[in-house]
């Protein structure tokens, strides 16, 4: 009995060795992250300036927004709904919190109530997508002009710039500089710092908390998980919720890094940045899947190509075609290769 | 066995052609009138007078309105004395350069006592432009000041307005392709042209240089950028490495110019077209202290442009007086209705550096 | 058989690998004009590979087809179909937004120039030749098939695949949604096109069916071919065997005797919703096993839905004697119910998730603590059930989209049960499940009830609620119109009484 046992569980084990193996190697992760390595060596050879440090820390900083956005996303695609608001909330959130420290508010109230602000346009979004009974391709693209708007009504389209000359505080901003601008280690960009926090909160929310799992089993099927009594509605809030909080992360830190913007062209365009990092990624539009590894290496390939074409000196218009041409090879090359759909 | 339905195919054809047909008077203006403006706006760039010190040189050639005839419901609310209505169109309300021109416009309307209005869409669009003005148009209009988002696009419409009796001027960005009545703002060439040269001499004729432009196919950018080559061309020992579509984003206009200067490590000077990326050049200096290796000349006077001037990080500025700009579209209308004759305004060039830098900070 | 008569189609030798399957392995099989051979064999039989190769959207590994005495390849579809080869597919495949007429002629509109215009005219009439051909001639062809029930919808299904010249139809489970008077009238019409010379391979699991509608029957197992049967040779019992390859035990008999169920556990008291529940009142005991029959549209689904809280209702529910009001399947959850949903693919199964995901997606508390899932347990519970319900899995982290439909449902009992229920809610537990795993989970339904479960089957499958309930209820427009213990159950007063005709209490 107790041998036959240990064949089974020796079996066992060596089938799960071979079954991993499988896994790594079948996993959407590991085609993005095999082209994003081809990449970079190609660049590495190409230039001369692409393999430095600073260049390196420069591409993490300049992912870092982008990044922190589409983890937000990463959640709203697989509760299998979409987020087109999230540029305008950037810079809505982004502007009310300038405003705030220019006219001298507390600089972590400032902060906290352009948070808010973010956590509130999401909630509205969530809100009229599931109680609301309105698909949310629609709320959202509603939600875009009307935090857009918003931010245009209350800096009245004059740029909001945080310094002294603008009349904030020293020492407010001595430390608001610090979080868009700072460094750690000397070295290392404060915004590419939060990316990081961003993505390893948000990877454990997803794949290890009660949370994450509703939300992937909402995208699969809702009905199968409203069966199963999960309460369907407040988690795709809440999906929308963490959207807005971190759209208004990233648009308070970009302020705080430039440090100044304006309501006409801040975060303009950028909710389809974010959903394409996500969706090469290997979040599907479809719902249920994507992880937040996935999302962050999407974030990356398109960071290192904006990076190396320039490095390169490609034309600004052949720019735009290859990212665009890139986006579509990598999901593409998933689709057309997909082994798994098969068996 | 194939069955080709003809019928169909015939009328896409048909289709097409009657589209085609219907573009082609629209594409070239059925009697081209080339007046005696044209030719006046259109000035040799080889030899513009650009000096440091302010300058607010009228070019006054009178404008061309014999076509024109006023449409009779406007002339009679004018007789009666009547508050004429201006709506001032700008083809981007949402930028930074938007509130300048307002303020111009608002000054007018205190000082002039018409009623205008500071109209445009959200964001550069051609298509949104013209529909608004259509509209306004509907509601009753005595005078229109334009701003083209696209020369192309807008150049029919003011023609159309023309014709059906409004008096149309240009500001800021003109529209020579039109027959509107008269321009108060700056040559792009020539700002180009100007603020190009400033930088080469500050270099003392030699070094590498990028050029950087929110959105290099727009009609303004190519415009300034033509000027600016023009004047380096003057500059043997310059070299323009690349002109750098830093799109409109403000990240996104950082970043790029950050990728930029990595890509090409000689660069020794940057001409920025524009209001948006010259101080985001300037802020790129300022963190990678390289005041003294890079200098930095752009456009126009965003407070944070004025700082970085102050602080040493940007060499210079050019203006373009946009108040001015403002007020001069809503006077030259005005001035029109009252039977007054008009003329192109040149709002002048003006450069921005330390030696004056505190007359605009002040304001 | 008429040996003479030359097969319309011939399958020789055919096999079929996928990676990690051999789906065919050597499979021979003919179709002679004027028959209707039935194909039958359990899931992951090689039933759909073999459909599949003959409809040009596989191809086989080797063998050879030979269609009306000529040899000849079939790369894809569209060749398929100039053949007159036609498929009938279990999920109907028909445009929802397009009229019964536009839909009867799209296979025309996918061959012919697409500039052409739209005979909308020419449709109907077409449409309305091939429907009277089908002896249907009170349908009107511009109704839209969202209009249509899912009957109406088979037969333009059907009219679909017979209006170009067809020679072979092939059938999948083309009445797993149809009840007994719709399929009886589709044998009619499937007869009828027999007797004018077409070919039908027709695909079920229902073999009482099979052997009454069929002159031959084939039947495969694990991909292999074992036999071709004349139906008239035959009984189920055999087929059965055939199928799983050993004699399986009566499928309909309850094993346990029904004991004497005295504590009322799940009570209902004049549930009204709608139109659909005009004041319904039972009690269910626990350890018994209740049944509900009636026809489409008797307000069945309506009142598992107000059971679980999916449908909001008026009257009273009592659980274990306590008065409870019942808003959200959540609530259910916590008050002890337990509900398998009719729609496995779309309400049940979260197919992009894994197993283990599947198992305990009704029961996050218990496999968590502060928020965070605990693996282990997951990988326990998960396990256990596995185990106990003997689901058939490579590991718990496969997806359950790769499942076969027997094993899916296994794992939605298994969420279920994972929630401790002590009632037990299944809707439509069987349908398109095979005949193995259908025993498997009846067996699993008797241990249940013998440990004192109460388990409520509301299923449209006569025979499937009087092998296994101890007491069946019958619903017709609303209400209960018939009770029948273990004893009275037969299908003919059972259907009576669904039909409005008759009451028996």
């Amino acid at each position: 009995m107790t041998q036959q046992t240990s064949a089974v569980s020796y079996d066992k084990q060596r089938q799960t060795v071979t079954a991993r193996l499988k896994k790594i190697l079948l996993a959407r992760e590991t085609g993005v992250f095999v082209a994003l390595i081809l990449m970079c060596l190609f660049l590495w050879q190409a230039t001369d300036a692409f393999l430095t440090v600073h260049n390196l820390l420069n591409v993490g900083r300049q992912i870092s927004l982008l990044g922190i956005m589409a983890i937000g996303m990463t959640y709203v695609l697989i509760a299998r709904e979409v987020d087109l608001s999230v540029g305008s909330i950037y810079a809505l959130a982004g502007l009310i919190a300038g405003m705030l420290i220019v006219a001298q508010w507390n600089l972590w109230l400032a902060i906290v109530v352009g948070l808010m602000v973010g956590m509130g346009a999401g909630f509205a979004n969530g809100a009229l997508s599931t109680y609301g009974m309105l698909p949310s391709f629609i709320t959202t693209l509603g939600m875009m002009s009307v935090a857009r708007g918003a931010a245009l009504v209350i800096t009245n389209g004059r740029p909001v710039t945080i310094n002294e000359t603008a009349g904030a505080d020293p020492k407010a901003l001595e430390t608001f500089y610090f979080l868009g601008q700072g460094y750690v280690f000397e070295k290392i960009p404060m915004q590419l710092v939060f990316f990081i926090a961003v993505a390893i909160i948000g990877t454990i929310l997803l794949s290890r908390t009660v949370f994450g799992f509703r939300v992937y089993a909402v995208g699969g099927s809702d009905k199968a998980a409203r069966v199963s009594g999960i309460k369907v509605f407040n988690t795709k809030i809440w999906t929308f919720v963490i959207m807005g909080f971190l759209s208004a992360l990233a648009g308070i830190l970009s302020l705080a890094f430039l440090p100044s913007g304006q309501a006409g062209r801040t975060g303009v365009g950028l909710e389809l940045d974010v959903i394409a990092a996500a969706i090469v990624g290997g979040a599907s539009l479809g719902g249920g899947e994507g992880t937040i590894l996935g999302t962050i290496l999407g974030v990356l390939i398109i960071g290192v190509l904006r990076n190396g074409l320039v490095l390169m000196h490609v034309s600004p218009f052949w720019q735009e075609i290859a990212i665009g041409a890139v986006i579509i090879l990598a999901v593409g090359i998933d689709k057309w290769t997909n082994v798994r759909r098969r068996t | 066995m194939k069955r080709l339905s003809g019928l169909p195919i015939l009328i896409v054809i048909l289709m097409a052609a009657l589209f085609l047909a219907a573009c082609a008077p629209a594409a070239q203006p059925a009697t081209p009138t080339p007046p005696a403006v044209e030719e006046a706006t259109a000035q040799p760039v080889e030899t513009p007078q650009v000096e440091k010190t302010p300058q607010a040189e009228k070019t006054e050639e009178p404008a061309t309105t014999e076509g024109f005839t006023l449409a009779p419901a406007i002339a009679e609310r004018m007789a009666a004395g009547k508050t004429p209505i201006i709506y001032v169109s700008y083809h981007d309300v949402s930028n930074e350069f938007a509130p300048f021109l307002k303020a111009g416009v608002e000054k007018a309307v205190a000082d002039l006592g018409v009623s205008a209005e500071f109209v445009g869409p959200v964001g550069a669009d051609a298509e949104a432009q013209i529909a608004e003005l259509e509209s306004l148009v509907e509601s009753g209009v005595d005078g229109l000041a334009i701003s083209s988002a696209s020369t192309d696009a807008l150049a029919p419409a003011i023609n159309r307005f023309l014709a059906e009796g409004i008096p149309v001027v240009t500001y800021n960005t003109d529209n020579p392709d039109s027959n509107r009545l008269a321009f108060a703002g700056q040559d792009l060439v020539t700002s180009g042209y100007a603020a190009a040269q400033v930088l080469a001499d500050l270099l003392g004729g030699e070094g590498d240089i990028i050029i950087t432009t929110l959105d290099a196919a727009a009609q303004w950018s190519i415009d300034r950028e033509t000027g600016a080559r023009n004047a380096f061309d003057e500059y043997p020992g310059i070299n323009v490495l690349e002109t750098i579509n830093t799109g409109t984003e403000p990240q996104e206009i950082y970043a790029n110019i950050e990728n930029a200067m990595l890509a090409n490590p000689t660069v020794t000077g940057i001409l920025s077209l524009e209001c948006c990326s010259t101080p985001a050049a300037g802020e790129y200096v300022k963190r990678n202290d390289l005041q003294d290796k890079v200098t930095v000349v752009g456009f126009d006077e965003l407070p944070t442009t004025l700082e970085l001037i102050r602080d040493g990080y940007i060499a210079g500025s050019v203006s373009q007086a946009p108040e001015r700009q403002g007020y001069e579209a809503v006077r030259m209308l005005v001035d029109f209705l009252n039977g007054k004759p008009i003329s192109d305004v040149d709002t002048g060039i003006e450069v921005i550096d330390l030696s004056n830098y505190q007359k605009y900070l002040g304001e | 058989m008429n040996d003479q008569i030359s097969p319309i189609v011939e399958l020789r030798d055919i096999s079929k690998r996928f990676p990690g399957v051999l789906a065919l392995d050597n499979v021979s099989m003919n179709v002679l004009p004027g028959e209707i051979h039935a194909v039958v064999g359990e899931n992951g039989a090689g039933k759909s590979t073999l459909m599949n190769i003959l409809a040009g959207e596989l191809q086989p590994d080797s063998g050879d087809i030979v269609f009306q005495g000529n040899r000849c390849a079939i790369p894809n579809p569209y060749v398929s179909q100039q053949m007159g080869i036609s498929v009938v597919y279990q999920e109907l495949a028909l445009c929802p937004n397009l009229s019964i007429a536009e839909n009867v002629s799209l296979s025309s509109a996918s061959t012919s120039n697409a500039l052409s215009f739209v005979k909308r005219r020419r449709f109907a009439v077409k449409a309305r030749e091939v429907l009277s051909q089908l002896g249907i001639t009170d349908i009107d062809p511009n109704r839209p098939i969202s209009k249509l029930t899912v009957a109406e919808q088979q037969l333009v299904e059907i009219a679909k695949a017979i209006s170009g010249q067809v020679k072979l139809l092939i059938l999948d489970e083309p009445n797993s949604a149809l009840t007994r008077e719709e399929t009886d009238n589709l044998f009619a019409i499937l007869r009828q096109l027999r007797d004018s010379g077409v070919g039908m391979i027709y695909v079920s699991h229902r073999l009482e069916e099979a052997l009454s509608l069929c002159d031959r029957i084939t039947v495969l197992r694990d991909g292999k071919w074992i036999d071709t049967v004349a139906a008239a040779n035959v009984t189920v019992d055999d087929l059965i065997a055939m199928m799983v390859g050993r004699a399986v035990d009566d499928l309909y008999q309850r094993a346990t005797d029904a004991t004497t169920h005295t504590q009322t556990i799940f009570e209902l008291h004049d549930l009204r919703s709608g139109n659909a529940l005009k004041g319904m009142s039972f009690a269910l005991k626990a350890g018994e096993i209740l049944g509900v029959a009636g026809l489409p549209g008797a307000g069945k689904d309506e009142l598992v839905e107000c059971c679980f809280g999916l449908r909001s209702y008026t009257g009273k529910i009592d659980i274990q004697g306590n008065a409870v009001s019942i808003h959200s399947p959540s609530e259910a959850i916590q008050l002890g119910l337990a509900f398998i949903p009719a729609d496995r693919r779309a309400s049940g199964a979260l197919l992009v998730m894994d197993v283990k995901g599947n198992i305990v997606a009704a029961n996050l508390p218990s496999v968590s603590k502060y928020g965070l899932m605990k693996q282990p347990a997951i990988r326990a519970t998960s396990q256990k059930y596995v185990k106990e319900l003997d689901i058939r899995i490579a590991s718990l982290s496969q997806k359950m989209g790769t499942l076969s439909g027997g094993n899916q449902q296994k794992v939605i009992l298994a969420r279920g049960l994972a929630t401790n229920p002590s009632v037990l809610i299944l809707h439509e537990p069987t349908r398109g499940i095979d005949v193995g795993a259908k025993a498997e989970i009846y067996r699993i339904l008797q241990d249940l009830a013998a440990e004192g479960v109460g388990v409520l089957i509301v299923s449209s499958e006569l025979p499937e609620l009087i092998g296994q309930c101890d007491r069946i209820l019958v619903m017709h427009d609303g209400r209960i119109t018939g009770q029948f213990t273990r004893d009275e159950a037969a299908e003919e007063p059972i259907l009576a009484c669904a039909m409005g005709q008759t009451t028996h209490f």
